[in-house]
């Protein structure tokens, strides 16, 4: 049996009296690809943000491989946690052209070139490395997103409804190549979704968030 | 609860706001010291009269700011008439020419060998033994102080009008009330918080203001301050008198702020201009084209002319003293720009990263540094540095009488000039930048240096624009704090005006009116953006 990897257990997050997230316990194996799906305003977001440390949870603890990301005691800093987040709104730097967007996240300068022209390879958007997030279309500001996430070599993706937006056509086109690379590097993933059929497509466990508590979904 | 988050970014806002505290904290404190008799005599002889001429000052000041800033604001926003898209913008302009400079000018031009009476003379409008009346009374300084002043209001009053959202209006007229009607209840107490707001700067700047009523010799708070200190050389009884000056002021920073959330709280979400429903016609045309001309005219065209005309008789122009007083002035002003901006930027920073209400609440705090007259500060300061100096006293360091005072005392006049800029190109920034970038396993400082500091430069570049353009008019402190021998331009035309040389104070008042419209291109650019015509 394979061990959990990323393990969340009684998470609450609370603002004021409101209670966003109620006991949250999910475990994810290595290289599994689960998905929260939701209304918009469930708390799926702030899920993300909570597993990432963007934001803090009220209490309960998270574990990634057995280290703890933050517990009652201790709090890792969002940049020190190794995962991925990629979100729905446009976030490219736009004072970067893309291979320096992808270029961001490496920490050894000598690779830089190298490791970010070879994910922009992956994603078929080589030929966009010069230019500008303003330049390029929604979908492949999407793919530049995800290239420069996973060439950090993430230990966790975590997707924040990426392919909002884009059109149905679209999604169909980049849908393959996305799935492609993620089984590639046996990326362990979350997505949180509003679109069933999306999620379905793309998960090993669907879950559903909803009145603050997360369970299994079942159709 | 954990209170106090002793990291960098937070040990840097306590420090500062601890800085920017001490100076005032130390004027309220002299109240405890005692009153001696130099104390006792201004209580007795001359306290009233500082307090009804300051108080005439700013009823007088404010009716006539009043009626100008108002009518101007409802007439270029509601009605079309010749010039009024100029109008829009130009009501702005005397904002560049700080009150002091607009007293030294006016006194010129009504001079009995000024060009005022020389102009009505050459007309046959008055005899040759005869002359306009001194301007250098209460009189004459309520409508100095009223024409300099007035864009405060106008402005405010004007971007609350253009807030206002057609349909209010629409339901008003259809449930009845004519066009005066929803004027007068509708439109007046919907823009009445921006008023108040408004008035409330003009108040504090004219309480403030010490280069133009000592012209006209008018004892107020500040020229009694300023002679207690500098002629007495009793500079415990200088603060005491600050203290008492310092509460009312205090009065009208709370009384603005307050104001302002009101403005906020009470236009509609619906933000459209109100509809230029009538184009004036024949006399209503004529009026309203003159009545927004004549505060253009009188605090804009006559001092900048009367400027130019004395330039004209001078014959060095380039002189030593003038290209000292520019660079010194320069070199003054870009330092305080940064020092200004990188605060603004360490706390604006803050408070974003951390959503930390402590820096909220100390950013709210250290803005009110531009409510704070310059003479009061100069005080505070010079009291601070003398406690520094004796700590210094062994290392043969001195601080007071350096450049450090007067820096000091420009970032804290400036500060809220540059956190508002800032703050409002952060608003700009979408969040999701940070999320990324911190993810993506950037440090807080690799986020600031290589995300934020890139995307906010056109902030950063007007920030430090508006804090030059600010230093460079300000008189008090500097001529206070300045170190021996080193002249500003402002300090340069209030000695030369001082010293009835007044033609020589040509090319330094035009290069303080030059930087000044600095901060009128920014405004009328936002206007502009407001009102959809970018």
């Amino acid at each position: 049996m394979k061990k959990n990897y990323l393990e969340l257990t009684k998470i609450y997050y609370q603002v004021n009296s409101n209670t966003i997230l109620k006991d949250i316990n999910l475990s994810v194996e290595e290289g599994e690809f689960i998905s929260v799906v939701g209304k918009s305003g469930s708390g799926k977001t702030t899920l993300l943000k909570v597993i990432s440390g963007l934001t803090k949870q009220t209490s309960g603890a998270i574990y990634l491989d057995d280290k703890i990301l933050a517990d009652e005691n201790s709090f890792m800093q969002p940049e020190d946690r190794n995962l991925g987040l990629v979100v729905q709104e446009k976030v490219l730097f736009p004072h970067l052209n893309v291979q320096s967007n992808v270029e961001f996240g490496i920490s050894s300068d000598s690779e830089k070139k190298d490791k970010s022209i070879e994910m922009l390879k992956k994603f078929h958007i080589d030929k966009l490395k010069d230019k500008y997030p303003h330049e390029i279309s929604g979908g492949e500001s999407q793919r530049v997103a995800l290239a420069r996430t996973l060439v950090t070599k993430p230990s966790v993706l975590l997707l924040d409804e990426p392919f909002n937006g884009l059109d149905q056509k679209l999604k169909e086109d980049i849908y393959p190549n996305i799935k492609q690379i993620l089984k590639e590097n046996k990326m362990t993933t979350i997505m949180v979704s509003h679109d069933l059929k999306e999620v379905k497509s793309f998960s090993n466990k669907v879950y559903n968030l909803k009145n603050a508590v997360l369970r299994k979904y079942e159709p | 609860m954990k209170l106090l988050n002793l990291n960098f970014w937070n040990v840097f806002i306590y420090l500062i706001a601890l800085f920017f505290a001490i100076p005032i904290g130390l004027i309220f404190l002299s109240l405890f010291y005692g009153f001696n008799e130099n104390f006792e005599h201004i209580y007795e002889v001359v306290l009233l009269e500082y307090s009804i001429n300051s108080l005439i000052l700013v009823i007088g000041v404010s009716l006539v700011v009043l009626f100008i800033g108002v009518i101007t604001a409802l007439l270029v926003t509601s009605f079309k008439f010749t010039g009024s898209k100029i109008f829009e913008w130009a009501l702005i302009l005397p904002l560049a020419i700080p009150p002091y400079l607009l007293a030294f000018v006016m006194t010129e031009i009504f001079e009995y060998s000024g060009s005022g009476n020389l102009i009505l003379r050459s007309l046959n409008l008055i005899s040759d033994d005869s002359s306009l009346p001194s301007i250098r009374s209460l009189t004459g300084a309520i409508l100095i102080f009223g024409f300099a002043l007035y864009p405060y209001v106008y402005l405010i009053t004007r971007v609350a009008l253009m807030n206002i959202s057609k349909s209010i209006l629409d339901s008003a007229r259809v449930l009845g009330t004519n066009k005066l009607n929803t004027y007068v209840k509708i439109v007046l107490p919907l823009i009445r918080p921006a008023i108040f707001a408004g008035l409330a700067l003009v108040c504090m700047e004219t309480l403030s203001d010490f280069g133009a009523v000592e012209h006209f010799a008018i004892p107020t708070f500040t020229t009694g301050i300023f002679r207690t200190w500098l002629g007495m050389y009793d500079l415990a009884t200088a603060m005491q008198l600050a203290s008492i000056l310092l509460f009312v002021i205090i009065f009208f920073i709370l009384l603005e702020r307050k104001q302002r959330s009101n403005v906020q709280f009470s236009l509609a979400s619906d933000t459209k201009e109100l509809e230029k429903v009538e184009s004036l016609k024949g006399l209503k045309n004529f009026s309203a084209s003159f009545f927004c001309f004549v505060p253009i005219l009188v605090g804009f065209i006559i001092p900048v002319l009367e400027i130019i005309s004395w330039s004209i008789e001078i014959e060095n122009v380039f002189s030593t003293k003038f290209i000292s007083a520019s660079i010194n002035t320069m070199l003054l002003a870009v330092a305080a720009g940064i020092i200004t901006t990188i605060i603004g930027i360490i706390f604006n920073f803050n408070i974003r990263i951390y959503s930390s209400k402590n820096a909220q609440i100390f950013n709210n705090f250290i803005s009110t540094g531009y409510g704070i007259p310059g003479l009061i500060l100069a005080i505070g300061i010079t009291q601070f540095l003398t406690y520094f100096d004796l700590i210094l006293i062994d290392t043969g360091i001195v601080i007071t009488g350096s450049l450090f005072g007067l820096i000091f005392a420009y970032v804290i006049k400036s500060y809220a000039l540059s956190s508002n800029v800032l703050e409002s190109n952060y608003k700009q920034l979408s969040k999701s930048f940070d999320d990324s970038a911190r993810t993506l396993g950037s440090s807080k400082y690799i986020l600031l240096k290589d995300i934020h500091l890139p995307l906010l430069r056109t902030g950063i570049f007007t920030s430090v624009l508006l804090v030059i353009s600010e230093v460079v008019k300000e008189l008090p402190a500097t001529l206070i704090l300045r170190p021996f021998n080193f002249d500003t331009l402002a300090v340069t035309v209030y000695t030369f005006a001082s010293e009835e040389r007044i033609y020589e104070a040509a090319f330094p008042s035009l290069f303080i009116i030059g930087i000044g419209l600095i901060p009128i291109f920014f405004i009328s650019e936002m206007i502009k953006s407001m009102r959809g015509l970018n």
